[in-house]
């Protein structure tokens, strides 16, 4: 080995201390970058995979209650844009155990769920048997789901044949009075296979039986939404809704389905072909190709994670490069006789930086192991809180390789510029350095307390550039760590905002108009009557389009009357105003964004039950939690849209969740006593669960990830305090020789220490400030249309200042009380 | 003629106004010659060793040795003409700490790569017998004395043969004894034709200069 290397090598080990600092630092930081990434890729894929194999809809058609005829499906089938083409019917649907209280629902409907084309669900028991399907394979990819083992009862109602593991997972096909239920329901249920439940739809009540339990990755996951998720067959939907055809057609296109405007072309014809048969489409839901329906929120959280982990590396570097600067200070004189035996620069520089690279080659290595245990966690926690499966949890070779570059290039790169200083420096300039540099001129200093303490003024003064480095190094792990602290409490401080800008306990939509139900009400209660329904913005060539997912909740967009007298909603407003005349729309963020950019001033035209209207468009409002809604006068409502009052909100004045539960379920009992036709019922804490059921993976990893770089930021501090205090023992040594008693050199090094430590507090929130607004505005965005509100967290900087504070005390002590223990001669002997 | 110094200044701010080492010093050294450099503290004769050294640039004048002027060469040229032409040993030894005695010397030749690298390990040891300290070969600096550091520095001095041998001050931290020996050395590569130059303050009396020069206040006395 080339001698200048083993000499490298040795004086790692010999400062072994700090050498295992730089490592531990940067394995730390690639720890979290590469478990991020790792997760971040594994979920994307995965994601992706498992909503490709459901075989996704293009598009579903809402064709009316008159529904399609088999000759027309036949048509439809036949022509060239369509792949597959099914009929369905999705209801909002109440669910209750036999003589429990309602709970919200969806039933999804099928001619034959044993024989799907496209919108695949997948029995339980068959997870992971599927083929893998990539996006290039979905054009022609129109899988079956498996029928050998449909059991169930099935259509001819006869008896299941079950194997051992279909019994865990029941039938497959649900039979006449059968559901089958969504896998992450069954915890919203509380229920097991072959339980009884009722489900109500309009003014009906049908018991059914759980048949089996089945997995539709294309949906948000129940417990997020707070719904059961069931599945009927043309029978027990027959019981159900006498009389009412399947009015959903979901289609395949033929060509590109991954691809919007391919996707948007071949719809259109399609809709084009069907309005010439003579049906009238009232809704066209296109949702984003390909994109699972939290796809977007958690791309969102996933980039945030990866920016921190991104900056947390950063700061491990400028730490490393930082104690790198600190060795190669105390070795100047040594690299000087390198030089001054004939080295030159290239030499001594590739010498050191193969130094930096062989720590960095082993923080890599020691991260390995932790980076793909924080993955593999990660994506079970993600993909577990989707109800997602994972095939395989192999993170990509390129970003296994990308990953191994970066964390061998970022320290050698931050290293580079103090191994070019102190290879420059001039071989005598090297050789005279006793530490005793250019002072710079101290008078404009004030005199602070007694000479020691100008003493330790001065020489945290000394070096200026370190000086810089440890404060630099000193903010922005405060300045991350308050960031991290802010954007989580800004995002739950969002989700506060579903109870503070809502001040009513529940919505019920009813299958029928309101009209003088509100005269029966509890007259102590708060009451207004409010109108709502699915709305779809018609495109150019009139289609009305929307981007909803199949559960009709994700993407939609929903037309809202409000009261002209309402004080139930406080949204405060973005743009423009409240509207207050008729054919004025004042429209959430959600929906400003579908209507494009500075929307007041505009008309759109919105298509409800097939009817058009054109709207002005007055105002912007903020409206967190909730999908896109365009807000206009009740009577405007009634007038444009032909549909009467079906919404009531009611403010009882509850104190608590509980409270409202129980009065939630004695309304319900006297509604249904009364024979009200009840479609929907919502208390406002189902929406503030959901929100929070959202948020949780976020908040815990933004804590995990704020302490990760508190701890980066606080090794850092550590590190830097005891080197600068550990090189000048000779100093301190010779400071007792003059008659300085231990204590006293303790203080000046601990001043020292606070003084770089207090000003770096102040600096931290600079960086803080701007860093929390930008990732508030990019996460805010992306997961709710609106930047997250810039609160910065004063007691994270509290407790940050109080951390360091302390540790800069220890790491100052430590070093100190060891250089003043023995005897002065002993002292100046060691160094 | 090896080192040739004409019209050679040197200045260094002190307190914001030039300090002068050196004042219009010219000197001639010819191959062969064991020069010693003898003055007071602080009449410039370290600053004259290490514009020799090429270890600092004058502020005027011209510096040439073995036909090369080092008052032009850029740092990594003036480092390769060092590490080929001129060994280098300093008063407080400057032997690297984590390299045992014989990988400082390795080190040297390592660095200029003129010496094959098959032969090195033969080489140091024969210079570390030379200087009288092959016995501490395999240890670290720390573990020897004084007078035996200063020998390894001597070795590390000659492992790539220069022709030109610098001192400053070699037995400054010496005792007598170790000290005359140390100035027999030098003495004794003179005789094997190499020039050696000598900065002391307490010249050798047991050995015979073939000159020497005293600087006052910056000036060739």
């Amino acid at each position: 080995m080339n001698r200048l290397m083993l000499k490298v090598l040795r004086d790692l080990w010999a400062t072994r201390g700090r050498t295992a600092f730089m490592v531990v630092a940067l394995a730390a930081g690639l720890t979290s970058l590469g478990g991020v990434l790792g997760m971040r890729a594994v979920v994307s894929r995965e994601m992706n995979r498992e909503y490709l194999e459901t075989v996704p809809a293009s598009a579903t058609l809402d064709v009316g209650e008159d529904g399609l005829s088999d000759a027309l499906l036949a048509e439809l089938r036949a022509r060239p844009e369509v792949a597959a083409a099914e009929r369905r019917a999705t209801r909002q649907v109440r669910w209750r155990h036999p003589g429990g209280s309602w709970g919200r629902g969806l039933l999804f409907v099928s001619e034959d769920l044993g024989d799907q084309r496209l919108a695949l669900v997948r029995p339980e028991a068959e997870q992971g048997a599927g083929h893998e399907l990539s996006a290039s394979d979905v054009p022609s990819g129109v899988s079956q789901m498996p029928k050998g083992s449909a059991s169930g009862g099935g259509s001819e109602g006869s008896k299941p044949q079950r194997s051992r593991r279909q019994k865990q997972a029941g039938a497959t096909v649900p039979g006449p009075g059968e559901v089958l239920v969504e896998r992450s329901a069954m915890a919203v249920l509380g229920a097991s296979i072959g339980d009884r439940v009722e489900l109500g739809l309009g003014g009906r009540v049908l018991p059914v039986t759980i048949a089996g339990v089945v997995h539709e990755p294309a949906l948000a996951p129940a417990i997020t939404e707070q719904a059961g998720y069931f599945y009927a067959g043309p029978d027990t939907w027959g019981a159900l809704a006498p009389g009412e055809a399947l009015d959903e057609v979901r289609v395949l296109v033929a060509e590109a389905p991954l691809d919007p405007v391919a996707v948007r072309t071949q719809v259109g014809q399609t809709a084009a072909w069907l309005t010439s048969r003579g049906l009238t489409l009232h809704e066209v839901r296109i949702p984003p190709p390909g994109q699972h329906p939290h796809q977007r929120p958690s791309e969102a959280i996933l980039l945030l994670f990866s920016t921190f982990s991104g900056l947390t590396v950063a700061l491990a570097s400028v730490l490393s490069a930082s104690l790198l600067a600190i060795t190669l200070a105390r070795q100047a004189r040594e690299v000087a006789v390198t030089k001054a035996l004939g080295a030159t620069r290239a030499q001594t520089g590739l010498a050191t930086a193969s130094a930096l690279l062989l720590i960095a080659a082993a923080a890599c290595a020691l991260a390995v192991l932790p980076s793909i245990g924080l993955a593999r966690a990660g994506v079970d926690a993600v993909m577990g809180l989707l109800n997602l499966d994972v095939a395989s949890y192999a993170v990509p070779g390129h970003l296994v390789l990308g990953l191994l570059l970066f964390g061998l290039a970022l320290p050698l790169l931050t290293g580079l510029p103090v191994i070019a200083r102190a290879t420059r420096i001039p071989v005598l300039e090297a050789m005279n350095d006793h530490g005793a540099r250019p002072q710079p001129d101290p008078r404009w200093l004030p005199r602070l307390g007694d000479r020691l303490t100008a003493a330790a003024v001065r020489n945290a003064l000394r070096v200026p550039r370190r000086l810089l480095l440890a404060v630099t190094l000193l903010a922005v792990g405060g300045g991350l760590f308050v960031t991290a602290r802010s954007v989580r409490d800004a995002w739950t401080a969002t989700t506060e905002r579903v109870l503070h800008d809502r001040h009513y306990d529940v919505e019920i939509v009813l299958a029928q108009p309101v009209g003088s139900l509100v005269d029966g009400l509890d007259p102590g209660w708060h009451v207004e009557t409010w109108a709502t329904a699915p709305v779809s913005l018609a495109d150019p060539s009139g289609l009305p389009v929307s981007s909803t997912w199949p559960d009709g909740g994700h993407g939609s967009f929903t037309l809202v009357g409000v009261p002209d007298d309402q004080r139930l909603v406080r949204f405060p407003l973005l743009d423009g105003r409240w509207p207050a005349a008729s054919g004025e729309v004042a429209l959430n963020q959600v929906a400003a964004a579908r209507v494009g950019p500075s929307p007041v001033g505009r008309t759109v035209e919105f298509v409800v039950e097939g009817r058009r209207a054109t709207w002005t468009v007055v105002g912007v409002v903020e409206e967190v939690a909730s999908p896109a809604a365009a807000y206009v006068g009740l009577e405007a409502f009634e007038e444009r849209t032909g549909l009467l009052p079906q919404t009531l909100r009611l403010d009882t004045g509850s104190r608590s969740f509980a409270q409202t539960r129980a009065t939630v379920a004695r309304l319900e009992r006297e509604l249904d006593e009364d024979g009200v036709s009840v479609v929907r019922v919502a208390p406002i804490e189902l929406l503030y669960n959901a929100m929070g059921e959202h948020v949780v993976v976020l908040v815990q990893s933004l804590t995990g990830l704020s302490l990760l770089m508190a701890a980066v930021g606080v090794l850092a501090l550590a590190a830097t305090t005891s080197a600068n205090v550990a090189e000048r023992t000779r100093e301190l040594a010779v400071l007792r020789a003059v008659g300085a008693r231990p204590h006293q050199v303790w203080r000046l090094v601990l001043v020292e220490g606070w003084l770089v430590t207090i000003v770096s507090l102040p600096l931290a929130i600079l960086v803080a400030a701007p860093t929390s607004a930008l990732v508030g505005r990019v996460v805010g965005r992306l997961a709710f249309e609106l930047p997250l509100p810039l609160d910065l967290s004063w007691s994270a900087w509290a407790a940050w200042s109080v951390a360091v504070l302390l540790v800069s005390s220890a790491a100052s002590l430590v070093p100190a009380v060891g250089a003043t223990r023995g005897t002065v001669r002993e002292a100046l002997a060691r160094t | 003629m090896l080192i040739s110094l004409r019209h050679v200044d040197k200045s260094f701010p002190v307190g914001g106004r030039p300090f002068h080492a050196l004042r219009d010093v010219d000197l001639d050294v010819d191959r062969g010659e064991l020069l010693y450099v003898v003055g007071r503290s602080g009449s410039g004769k370290s600053t004259l060793l290490n514009l020799v050294a090429g270890l600092d640039r004058p502020t005027r004048g011209e510096v040439v040795v073995s036909g090369q002027p080092l008052h032009a060469l850029g740092e990594d040229a003036l480092a390769r003409f060092r590490g080929a032409t001129i060994g280098v040993v300093f008063q407080s030894y400057q032997l690297l700490p984590t390299l045992t005695a014989a990988e400082n010397v390795l080190l040297a030749m390592d660095l200029v790569g003129r010496v094959p690298g098959a032969k090195r390990r033969e080489r140091a040891q024969e210079l570390l017998e030379l200087v009288g300290v092959v016995e501490q070969a395999d240890k670290l600096p720390t573990t020897l004395s004084g007078g035996q550091q200063q020998r390894v520095a001597i070795a590390r001095a000659l492992a790539n043969d220069p022709p030109l041998v610098v001192a400053d001050e070699p037995t400054g931290n010496l005792d007598t004894s170790t000290a005359a020996q140390v100035m027999r050395l030098f003495a004794s590569l003179v005789d094997e034709g190499r020039t050696v130059l000598v900065v002391t303050h307490d010249p050798d009396p047991a050995t015979t200069p073939t000159r020497t020069v005293s600087l006052v206040d910056g000036r060739l006395a």
